[in-house]
């Protein structure tokens, strides 16, 4: 569609150059249903170069298939950690997504009226981080009893609640 | 091996008392939806929730909307251009700088060559879709006071601090447009690449856009660079910090790295067709082709 | 981790307490039942071979899990033969299984296919005459157009019933498929179904030799062998060939149905490393909106 959009406005600028409209610059549906290629002369000539400086900018191009793991730095100014904790010395463990960001996320819902707090990637003891976890949240939001779900089988805890920014808290000072 | 029970652990030991897990000793987790069937009898049967005669009972169900005769709402307003020229105006999803601080300190994008739009997109964090009317990146000023970068970046709008931001640490800044199908194919370089279409010429703004785009005040692509400098050194003394001496700058190259304003990728020109699986490009040899696409 | 109540659940609840292991090693003698291994499975190990601790190099290993082993064995011999020792990659063979998802999995692969042929006529497919069966008025009984309306049970037509033919298709996400497959591979290794061998050369294609190798190992009736091409050794293919339960398969084929289905799952060291790859990208992958988007034309 947009090539021949191009194509008549070098033939309104140039209105000599019928040459360009006789060059087939049509796109097919698809390879079954464009015409062979016919007569070489017909088509516009072209040259094969390989430069490997010019190649550096299309490589540049390539999206990389995974995250690899970030490089230690002196400082993050965005405020992003990466994980200090010794896997050894832990019962439970809570793994950092592959973008190397801490799993814990709000679920909106019943138009923001419902929010849940959803930390997933426990591995390990779950009971255990349960039972660090809760009342170390309780005791931050001054005593309220909160309704917090364990779910062993997709490694995830649900609380009740906006606490995203305590639950991260919670982590980061255990260096997840 | 110590006591602490790792992914899988526990799960091991109990599979290894239990019987072999087969086809036959599968179920589904509890709480699953069920497909519902039409109710037969007693069960949902009868007259299958639509009560007792009336337009529910005999399927004459009035149209949403109708008010049983007089005009209705939806019909009584004439014009309602809440939604007028829409598709002629131009969006700009946000990326703050606290995102790309972010991207850079998790190594997500390089520092050290340009930042543009298709860099950007190949991170896989920025959602931008030209199909609805994106038309680029629009920095705002999000995490400014926390931003250290230095970087060449190429966005297609953006505000007065966050060229103060990005200028205060070294680098630079430039508004560029794209057309929509440029933004495409930026979005997506591999796919515009398996075509085998040659590179097209990036189009010039729109009329209601080419003022932005020459204004030095924006660094738009199209400005003079000389006027830029200038607005380098106002924006420094406006906010106080002192300017950092570009010439002097070991990245001063890649610093100063710019595309043509006819050209969507850096160093590769229009006109070109890009081979990827074989590493080649080929480039036309006709004079009127290579006329046309230097223009 | 497991629900207990889910395991409860599976049926033929009697353990199978005699069945031999070689894991022993690997497990915490916490809550399993001491398993005693009989002389004659005792592993031989080659004396001309060195019983190398063969420990390939994983590669995104993840934090807090520890690599799976597992004994690379020959079929080069009836008896069993140990020639070697991999790693398995945890993410692949050591996560804790999903067995909703297993069930999902097998769920899709049957109803992927599954047209149902089954159909019930309507009114109007129905044979029989259009005519009024009596008088609208003056009878004093109920008044009907025809004899094939649903009212009428034994000459009437279905209104909601079974309209052939109805596939059952439906499209599993890429990530359940993943899960499905790394739960039954896990299971597999965890129950002692899963044995690593070199290659599937045999050195007769006498049909008997894999019968006998299959009795002497105790490896279950049937047996699912995984190579990495689709063309493979001769003497395998003969002498598979015959028997229904013993079965060869590419890696590209490898399913959660079929390593359910068969008792014993066989894959040489090539086919272990193609799974680990094709499953790690998938698991690192970041584009997830070009697989899991919506199909958009002209994009």
């Amino acid at each position: 569609m947009l090539p021949v959009r191009g194509l008549i406005r070098a033939v309104k600028q140039n209105p000599n150059s019928l040459k360009y409209l006789q060059l087939n610059l049509l796109r097919h549906g698809s390879y079954f249903t464009s015409k062979p290629v016919g007569d070489p002369s017909k088509y516009t000539d072209y040259e094969i170069t390989q430069n490997p400086e010019e190649w550096k900018y299309v490589e540049r191009l390539f999206v990389k298939p995974r995250i690899p793991t970030p490089k230690p730095k002196d400082s993050y100014p965005s405020g992003w950690t990466p994980q200090t904790v010794d896997p050894e010395k832990c019962t439970w463990f809570v793994h950092r997504n592959k973008a190397h960001m801490m799993p814990v996320y709000l679920d909106i819902s019943e138009r923001g009226m419902r929010r849940l707090t959803k930390i997933k990637k426990v591995d390990g003891d779950i009971w255990a981080f349960y039972k660090e976890l809760k009342p170390w949240l309780e005791m931050v939001n001054r005593g309220k009893i909160l309704g917090i779900k364990v779910n062993e089988v997709q490694q995830e805890i649900l609380i009740h609640g906006d606490h995203v920014n305590q639950c991260r808290r919670f982590l980061l000072d255990r260096g997840f | 091996m110590g006591l602490k029970p790792k992914m899988g652990d526990l799960t091991v030991q109990m599979l290894r008392a239990l019987p072999r897990i087969g086809l036959y000793n599968l179920k589904p987790i509890l709480g699953m939806p069920k497909l519902s069937k039409r109710g037969r009898g007693q069960h949902g049967g009868d007259k299958h929730g639509c009560g007792n005669k009336g337009s529910g009972q005999r399927q004459n169900i009035m149209r949403p909307g109708y008010e049983t005769g007089n005009q209705p709402f939806y019909l009584l307003f004439g014009n309602e251009p809440y939604y007028y020229r829409h598709h002629l105006r131009r969006q700009y999803p946000p990326l703050s700088l606290l995102q790309l601080q972010t991207l850079i300190d998790t190594d997500r994008i390089d520092v050290d060559r340009p930042i543009d739009l298709a860099a950007i997109c190949a991170t896989g964090v920025y959602r931008f879709f030209p199909n609805i009317k994106h038309f680029g990146i629009n920095l705002t000023d999000e995490g400014i006071d926390n931003f250290k970068a230095k970087v060449n970046i190429e966005v297609q709008w953006t505000s007065e601090p966050v060229i103060a931001a990005i200028e205060r640490n070294g680098g630079t800044i430039t508004t560029a447009y794209y057309d929509p199908h440029s933004l495409f194919i930026l979005k997506d370089p591999l796919k515009f690449f398996e075509r085998g279409e040659a590179i097209p010429r990036r189009m010039i703004p729109p009329q209601d856009a080419i003022m932005f785009y020459t204004d030095a005040k924006n660094r738009g692509y199209l400005a003079d660079p000389e006027k830029i400098s200038w607005e380098r050194f106002v924006l420094a003394q406006k906010y106080g910090y002192t300017l950092p001496k570009l010439e002097e700058d070991p990245d001063y190259e890649m610093l100063t790295e710019r595309k043509d304003p006819r050209q969507i990728f850096y160093g590769l020109e229009p006109g070109w067709v890009i081979n990827h699986h074989e590493k080649v490009i080929l480039k036309p040899k006709d004079n009127e082709l290579r006329e046309y696409y230097q223009q | 981790m497991m629900n207990l109540r889910i395991l409860n659940r599976l049926r033929g609840s009697v353990v199978n307490v005699l069945r031999a292991s070689r894991f022993s090693s690997s497990v915490e003698g916490t809550g399993a039942k001491e398993i005693n291994t009989e002389p004659n499975s005792r592993p031989i190990i080659d004396p001309d071979v060195n019983p190398l601790m063969k420990t390939r190099e994983l590669k995104l290993l993840p934090k807090f899990s520890e690599p799976r082993q597992a004994w690379i064995e020959t079929l080069n011999c009836i008896d069993d033969k140990i020639i070697g020792l991999t790693t398995l990659h945890p993410e692949v063979f050591g996560v804790g299984p999903r067995i909703d998802m297993i069930h999902l999995n097998v769920k899709w692969q049957r109803n992927i296919r599954y047209v149902s042929f089954a159909h019930a006529k309507t009114r109007h497919e129905m044979p029989g005459t259009r005519r009024k069966p009596r008088p609208q008025k003056g009878l004093g009984m109920s008044r009907h157009g025809d004899l094939r309306s649903p009212l009428f049970t034994k000459t009437g037509g279905v209104a909601h019933g079974p309209r052939s033919p109805t596939p059952h298709f439906f499209v599993l996400s890429i990530w359940e498929r993943i899960i499905g497959l790394t739960s039954t591979l896990s299971i597999k290794h965890a129950q002692d179904d899963l044995h690593i061998v070199d290659s599937l050369d045999i050195p007769t294609e006498n049909k008997g030799y894999i019968q006998d190798l299959v009795e002497a190992r105790k490896w279950g009736p049937s047996v699912l062998m995984v190579d990495v091409p689709d063309l493979m050794p001769r003497n395998i293919t003969v002498a598979t060939d015959e028997i229904k339960h013993i079965n060869l398969m590419p890696v590209y084929g490898l399913n959660v149905y079929s390593m359910l289905k068969h008792d014993t799952l066989i894959l040489t060291v090539d086919a272990v490393k193609r799974i680990e790859e094709k499953i790690l990208y998938q698991l690192n992958r970041i584009d997830k909106e070009k697989v899991c988007g919506k199909f958009e034309i002209d994009q």
